[in-house]
Parts: structure tokens; C-alpha cells; sequence
């Protein structure tokens, strides 16, 4: 079996189990613990529209906040824009997919596709180095951090490295790339990623608790 | 449904066909600019090896009409054709390897005072040299 | 004095063969190959001088495919010569003499060549039961190719069965079928892999065989580097509408109607190092992806056991997909469980209340 195959078959199978395997445990987990009971009486109706405010008013800085902040949500809006395209719209990503779902979109040219993998990575350098040099965050960074970081710039780097044949045997270098996907995908539910399932549950949250207490209005 | 329902749609084959130059043909005209110099200063024949490179059909059209033709053309008959003729520029040969429908099995650039498929070569010449009296031997009486 | 005791410019001299047509012959390998054109010359003097080569060419478990094309060659003025060239002493399917006069001449060939001879081998060997599922002449090819490799000066295995075991090793591989140099360790080897193998590869191994007197340089699978460096991908006249995001996704679409590359369906192109996507098949006509199908991978080792040769490259090979279900029970089962742990401990710190 050489590499390639390994990666194309069983390390797929183990790192997708234990992907399933994690998120399931994790969202069963949390979302069966007993629920909070607020005992107040609503200030305002409809907390429920506080939930999907919430959604909406996190999605950008508070405005006295932008100078200081607003370079960190371009830097992580082209991170995750970037990932989204490059996961979605490239073609052989497309066709991973669609051997599971059964049906094709459309994709973007490759050329497009390696432009948007290079600024993506050059973000998530950009997004690596302010942690690196800004001192308050810098001490709130732990392991989860970085290794998240890691996991997630890995799959960009190998993959353009190997669109760019800069591998001895592009075979090989496909084979890394796929690894490194695997390795994210296995990281994934123990670790920060998770912030992809639970964002929108913990902004809705906040939203509409907010909400009750006659925020968020 | 007949045979005839089947819509039949010839494929022209491959694209490379197209009348787009790549800049290769440029840079092998600079090649043969280099390789005139070296052998007009005494040196050995240059080849230039133009099957092996992805040249398009625009570029070796480009090649053609820069070159242009010459005084000399010849056919060559060793294992199928071969067609060679010089160039407008004396000393810049093309030579054509060709199977036996004519179809091009390789093409060359050679610089240098003739094509190499073109000479006599010494060993044949060695061979002709000790068969070319048995011409005229049965010829002349007084050996017999 | 003896054939073999010319050099092969002095024989084809006799036969009225110039050496015009070694410039030419020569001129050809050396452009399939990519040999520097300027060392055309030397090369075509050093095979002039080169003597007969003796060749046995062994057919073990295999479907004469490769023969076949071997013979049909792309130019075939040219690659006739390479018949001058070798003294072809053991072909089972080219020879006229069969039975007990064929193994004589095989005995004869060895004897009178020992150490000097080329070995062809064409068809995987089985390994199972001392190699029993495939025997001729009551002698197992085991032991055939054994007996005979001690003698060769080298042995080309040519097709991907000779090279990596083929079709005869696929899942579940009942003759425990192997290539040859799975068995023979201690001579030089080369790999000319494809089903079928290409017929102008043969006779560049034979060329600089015969006119530098070694193997070809050659890579990890022990393919010459001439041929097998490039992938079909990389000289894939469709190579352009890939990078252009421009694909066939069903065998009769607009793409593919177009020419557009055939990723999507299944085309192996990108992880097969082959020579066909220039030198092409059946005297240079077509190759697989000029006739609308997508690379197969045919001189990759296992090419057939990859789920499916119209399965993308990039998709997963998923085998049976019970397992994600299994893991999506796991997952609700170990949720569940610490969930009724959090919950104690939530209790635990409100007191019961």
C-alpha cells in the first residue's frame, strides 16, 4: 500500500470516526446538561429575537472598539471567507464531496483557487504573529491555541505546495495533504474548532439572555 | 433505433494545434543566433532538438517563416525518408526524420557546414572502397 | 567467422544498411528519450561498434499484451531495425519451434551467452504453493525465471505484471503473484510498467543498452527516468482547461463533448508516470484521454485497486461506511454518559436543589 492509498483509505476512515465520534459526544454532551433555570420574570418579550440579533451584532466590533480590534476581524473574516472557498469551490474539494452527496456545483478555476489559498495563508501568519507580539494576548495563548493554528494552516500549506509541485513526487505531496486534513479533522471536536458548531449556539445565547434581562432591544 | 440515430462527431484531436505563440519559438531562435556564432568561429555542428519541446503549432510556423528556405533540399532514403533543407541563413539546416506514411518522428535544428544524415560517412565509404572494383573487374578481358 | 563476432555496423553493412540509418535510428531514441540531439553521433557510432545482443524473452502468467504491442511499434521502419540489432534466441509466441525443440533453444541461448544475456520478462510469477498455478514444460516459472536469471547480465521487466505483479497480484491475488524483482535481488532490474507497455520505451532500453552498455538511469520503482519522470498530468495536452476550472463531469456532457480535462471522472493523470501523453500508442494515432477516457494509471504499481477507475482522484476510498454510523452511536453514547456525569457534579454543587 503506498502513502496515497493509505491516505486515500484508512486514515480517511479512522480520522472521519473519531471526527463523528468527537463532535456527536460533544454536542450530546452539552446539550443534555441541565438547562439554567432563570427564575426572573422577562423584562421583554421575545427573547428570541435578541438570539438572532446576537448573531448579527458579534459579527463586527462594538464601533469604539474598531481601531483597536478591527484588524483582527479582517485578518479572521479572510481566514474563514478564504477556508470556505477553498473548501467549497475547488474543484477536486468539490468532488470529495460530491462522492459523498451524490451531486456537483460549481467551482472556480484553479488559478483562482491557489490565489485565494495564498492570502488565506498569509492571514493566518499575520493572525500567528499579532499573537506572537501582542503581550496581553500572547498570555492568554495556551496549547489549544497554537495547535489549532497549526492544524489549520497545515492543510493550506501542504496543499499549495502541492499545487505548486513542489514536491519530489506529487503523489507524495498529495498524500501529506490529505494527512495534514486528517489531522485537523481529528483535532477538530477537542479543541477550539469546535468554535465552528458552537459560535452560533453561544451568540444566540447570549442574545436572547440578554434579551430577557431587556438588553439587546 | 437504427445506427443512423447516432449522432457521429469527429474529434479534431488534440489542442496544441493552436496558432498562439509561447515565446519558446523566440527563445530557440536565440539559441540558433548563439550556436551560428560558435560554429562560424570554427566550431563543431550544434543541434537543436525540436520534437521533444511543447512547441505550439504557432510557434514552429514562426520558426518556418523566420528561417525561410534556402538553396539546398534533399531527400534521404535510410530507414523510411528523411527530408532536410537549408535554411535562408546558410549553415542553419532543418532536418525531418520522417516515418513511411511521412508523418515527422523527430525534427532537428542543425547548425554547421552539413546535416550529419546528409554526409557519406566514413565507414561506408571504407565499405564502397572494397566492393567498387568488383564494377568493373568482370569487365576487363585480360582477368579472365 | 561467426555472426556474433561482428559488430552490428559491419553486419547491417552486409545487408546493405547504412550508416545514415543508425544516424536516424539513434536520432529518434535520442528524442523519445531526451538525450542531448549533439550526442546523436557518438551514440549512433558506439552502438555501430556494439555486437549482436543475445535476448530471451520468458512469457510467464501474462496475456501476450504486451507482446502485442511491442510489435506495433510507432514508426516501423525505424523500430524494425532494432531486430537487427538483437538476436531474439527464445520467444515462445514469435518462434516457430515448439515442445521440447523450444527448450533446446533456450538451454543452447543460455549456454552460449552466459552472463551476457538480456532477460525479458513478460507476466507476474506466482509465489503460492512453490508457484504451482503457473507452469510450462513441467517446470514451475518460479524456478523458471530463477534458472534463468543466474545467467543474464540483466533482466527488463516489461508490463506492469512483470513489474509490480498486475493483474494476477489484484485483490484478493489467489496465485500470490508478484513481479519479477520481488524474487530476483542480486541482478540489475528494470521496470518498463503499462498495460501495455509502450513499445518505443523498449526500444530506447534496448538502444542504450546496447549503445552505453548499462540500464538506463532509472527511479524509485526502478522505471527508466527518460520515459517515467513526467506524470501523464504534466504533459497532458488537456492540462490547460484543469487549471482553467474547465472539467467533464459525465462521459457525454458539454466538457466532455469539448475535450475538457476528465478529472472529474476518475482520470488518473496526475499520480501516473507514464510516456504516453507524447509518444502516444498504435504508431503515434491516440492515447486513453485524446480518446475521451481518463488515465487508468495502467504503469503504477495496484492501479486496479483503487475503488474504481471513475472514482476522482481526490474523493476518499470509504471501503464500507458502517463505521461512521457505529462512530455516530459512539458519539451519542459517550455524550449521554457524560452529560449524566456533568449533571451529577451540577447537582452535587446546587446542593439537590
Amino acid at each position: 500500500m503506498t502513502l496515497l492509498d493509505f491516505a486515500r483509505g484508512p486514515a480517511m476512515q479512522i480520522a472521519i470516526i473519531i471526527f463523528v465520534v468527537g463532535i456527536v459526544w460533544r454536542l450530546v454532551g452539552v446539550w443534555a446538561l441541565r438547562q439554567k433555570k432563570d427564575l426572573s420574570e422577562p423584562r421583554q418579550k421575545g427573547a428570541w429575537i435578541g438570539g438572532i440579533k446576537g448573531l448579527f451584532v458579534h459579527a463586527w466590533p462594538y464601533k469604539p472598539f474598531v481601531p483597536k480590534v478591527g484588524t483582527q476581524y479582517i485578518v479572521g473574516y479572510v481566514i474563514h471567507l478564504g477556508l470556505f472557498i477553498v473548501l467549497i469551490f475547488g474543484t477536486p474539494h468539490m468532488l470529495f464531496f460530491a462522492d459523498i452527496v451524490g451531486f456537483t456545483w460549481w467551482t472556480l478555476p484553479g488559478g483562482v483557487i491557489t490565489a485565494v489559498a495564498v492570502i488565506t495563508t498569509l492571514a493566518l501568519f499575520i493572525a500567528l504573529i499579532k499573537r506572537l507580539v501582542n503581550p496581553v494576548q500572547r498570555m492568554i495563548s495556551n496549547f489549544d491555541d497554537y495547535a489549532t493554528w497549526f492544524v489549520t494552516t497545515a492543510p493550506f500549506v501542504t496543499g499549495l505546495m502541492t499545487t505548486m509541485g513542489m514536491w519530489p513526487h506529487y503523489e507524495t505531496g498529495l498524500a501529506i495533504h490529505l494527512l495534514s486534513v486528517w489531522l485537523l479533522l481529528i483535532y477538530f471536536p477537542f479543541g477550539k474548532l469546535m468554535h465552528s458548531f458552537w459560535f452560533v449556539v453561544s451568540r444566540y445565547t447570549t442574545g436572547s439572555r440578554f434579551a430577557r434581562r431587556g438588553g439587546m432591544a | 433505433m437504427s445506427l443512423k440515430d447516432i449522432a457521429v462527431k469527429l474529434d479534431s484531436g488534440p489542442v496544441p494545434g493552436s496558432s498562439e505563440t509561447t515565446g519558446l519559438a523566440v527563445a530557440l531562435l536565440r539559441e540558433v543566433a548563439d550556436h551560428l556564432n560558435t560554429v562560424s568561429q570554427g566550431g563543431d555542428r550544434q543541434v537543436v532538438e525540436l520534437t521533444n519541446l511543447p512547441l505550439s503549432d504557432g510557434d514552429l510556423q514562426l520558426l518556418e517563416e523566420k528561417l525561410g528556405r534556402g538553396e539546398v533540399e534533399a531527400r534521404i532514403n535510410a530507414a523510411g525518408p528523411t527530408e532536410v533543407f537549408e535554411t535562408a541563413y546558410p549553415g542553419v539546416w532543418w532536418v525531418k526524420y520522417l516515418g513511411e506514411d511521412d508523418r515527422v518522428i523527430t525534427q532537428q535544428l542543425e547548425i554547421g557546414t552539413v546535416p550529419m544524415i546528409l554526409e557519406a560517412h566514413r565507414e561506408d565509404i571504407q565499405a564502397s572502397a572494397r566492393q567498387f572494383p568488383s564494377t568493373f573487374d568482370e569487365l576487363d578481358p585480360k582477368q579472365q | 567467422m561467426k555472426e556474433h563476432d561482428l559488430t552490428l555496423g559491419e553486419e547491417l553493412r552486409r545487408q546493405g544498411i547504412s550508416r545514415r540509418s543508425f544516424l536516424k535510428f539513434c536520432a529518434g531514441v535520442a528524442s523519445s528519450m531526451a538525450i542531448p540531439a549533439a550526442m546523436v553521433p557518438a551514440m549512433a557510432d558506439s552502438l555501430a561498434q556494439a555486437r549482436r545482443q543475445s535476448v530471451i524473452m520468458m512469457a510467464y502468467q501474462e496475456c501476450t499484451g504486451c507482446l502485442e504491442s511491442l510489435t506495433r511499434s510507432f514508426a516501423p521502419t525505424l523500430e524494425n531495425l532494432i531486430f537487427n540489432f538483437v538476436s531474439l534466441d527464445f520467444q515462445h509466441t514469435l518462434q516457430a519451434a515448439a515442445g521440447d525443440q523450444a527448450i533446446e533453444a533456450i538451454q543452447t541461448a543460455m549456454e552460449e551467452n552466459w552472463g551476457k544475456y538480456l532477460l525479458l520478462v513478460d507476466g507476474s510469477i506466482p509465489l503460492k504453493d512453490d508457484g504451482i498455478y503457473s507452469v510450462s514444460h513441467g517446470q514451475s516459472h518460479l524456478d523458471s525465471l530463477r534458472e534463468l536469471s543466474e545467467g543474464a547480465a540483466a533482466i527488463v521487466s516489461i508490463g506492469t505484471c512483470a513489474s509490480f505483479g498486475g493483474v494476477g497480484a489484484a485483490n484478493p491475488n489467489p496465485t500470490g503473484a508478484v513481479g519479477v524483482d520481488q524474487i530476483i535481488t542480486d541482478k540489475p532490474i528494470l521496470n518498463v510498467p503499462g498495460c501495455p507497455p509502450m513499445p518505443e520505451v523498449m526500444t530506447g532500453v534496448l538502444t542504450s543498452f546496447l549503445a552505453f552498455g548499462a540500464l538506463p538511469e532509472v527511479d524509485r520503482l526502478k522505471r527508466p527516468k527518460a520515459f517515467f519522470a513526467d506524470t501523464i498530468h504534466d504533459r497532458c495536452y488537456r492540462r490547460t482547461f484543469y487549471d482553467q476550472g474547465k472539467f467533464a463531469y459525465s462521459f457525454d456532457d458539454e466538457g466532455a463533448r469539448k475535450g475538457w480535462c476528465l478529472y472529474p471522472l476518475g482520470c488518473k493523470g496526475p499520480i501516473t508516470h507514464n510516456a504516453c501523453a507524447t509518444l502516444k500508442f498504435n504508431q503515434g494515432v491516440s492515447w486513453p484521454i485524446q480518446s475521451g477516457h481518463g488515465c487508468i494509471g495502467c504503469s503504477e504499481p495496484d492501479f486496479w485497486d483503487k475503488e474504481g477507475f471513475y472514482k476522482p482522484l481526490s474523493a476518499g476510498q470509504w471501503g464500507t461506511a458502517e463505521g461512521i454510523a457505529i462512530a455516530a452511536a459512539a458519539g451519542v453514547a459517550l455524550g449521554a454518559a457524560s452529560a449524566v456525569m456533568s449533571r451529577r457534579n451540577q447537582d452535587k454543587i446546587s446542593g439537590g436543589k
